[in-house]
């Protein structure tokens, strides 16, 4: 538990946040199809807050072991995305993603993400 | 209502003749298929069942990414399938075929993916899917449409980005049949095939 944030998960996905002062990691596993889409929502909005709240500079995910994630999924971090964007400098935070050189489609997935929000994500890996 | 088409092309998908369509391009012999039918929409379980039997039926037939692409494709259409099928026949399937002409025939190395789903819909679901394979089609570069629809979807319900993401990230060619209040959507891409299974 880190804060108001929690792990949370539901069968063939997990989404697990950790705070370290200014800085929050996020780590997602599994599958986000249909199923787990309203959690990533959810848990996208608590992350937002407690990132504001704890005036953190960096969010990072780490994707390596997502292996799929419907288009739903990709309106919701486009939508995270977005509130970022529209913050007031001093508040921004940035935001990165780890992705796995061997899932092929994370590239191509978050690659359209990325085109949406450049100035505050970043692709790593 | 006399049956209607929209069409996205991308280079290079399908060397058949130029007035070819997707869903009448030539092929040769069938490699693998998949096929099912429901008599009223399929659960929300299913694009989720389906992507993993395909994973599993396919994984020696293609190459990994190419293997990615055909699931991604196939879940996409799953879940409109799911979310919009309203009465009627609601039918998916996929197909593998030896791709033909250059590149292709038996020990080639090209196969052709063909995913197919159909369905009856509301005619504001219709008409939105028409709208949407008419934007991919008139835009300079899909991508180009795809991240305008990106950008759009936070104003809306639900995200509207299937079919883009199966013309984008999927790769494909695909084309709308609208028949009435039934939609068929048929997307295909030239593949590899696997070299070491």
């Amino acid at each position: 538990m880190s804060g108001g944030l929690t792990a949370v998960g539901i069968e063939g996905f997990r989404i697990e946040p950790e705070l370290d002062g200014t800085a929050i990691a996020v780590k997602l596993s599994g599958n986000c199809d249909s199923q787990a889409t309203s959690l990533l929502d959810v848990f996208l909005v608590t992350l937002h807050e407690q990132a504001l709240g704890a005036r953190a500079k960096t969010v990072a995910l780490d994707c390596e072991e997502l292996y799929f994630m419907n288009s739903a999924s990709l309106k919701s971090f486009v939508t995270w995305l977005t509130k970022i964007k529209v913050l007031p400098a001093p508040q921004r935070y940035q935001v990165s993603i780890r992705t796995n050189r061997f899932l092929a489609w994370q590239s191509r997935s978050f690659g359209a993400i990325q085109r949406s929000a450049p100035e505050v994500l970043a692709l790593v890996g | 209502m006399g049956e209607q088409r929209g069409r996205t092309d991308l280079d290079g998908v399908g060397r058949g003749p130029p007035e070819a369509t997707a869903r009448h391009r030539p092929v040769d012999r069938l490699v693998a298929s998949m096929a099912m039918v429901w008599r009223e929409p399929p659960s929300k379980r299913v694009p989720s069942m389906v992507r993993e039997l395909l994973s599993a039926s396919y994984e020696g037939f293609v190459e990994p990414d190419e293997l990615q692409r055909i699931v991604m494709v196939a879940h996409e259409m799953l879940e409109n399938l799911a979310k919009y099928a309203s009465d009627g026949q609601v039918t998916f399937g996929v197909e593998l075929h030896e791709a033909h002409g250059e590149g292709g025939g038996e020990g080639g190395g090209e196969l052709v993916a063909r995913l197919r789903s159909s369905n009856v819909a509301t005619a504001e679901h219709v008409r939105e899917a028409e709208g949407i394979l008419a934007r991919l089609g008139s835009a300079a570069h899909p991508v180009t449409a795809y991240d305008e629809l990106i950008a759009e979807s936070t104003q809306r319900t639900g995200s509207r980005l299937g079919l883009a993401r199966i013309r984008v990230e999927g790769e494909m060619a695909l084309e709308g049949i609208v028949e009435g209040a039934r939609i068929t959507l048929v997307a295909e891409r030239r593949i590899a095939r696997r070299r070491h299974p």
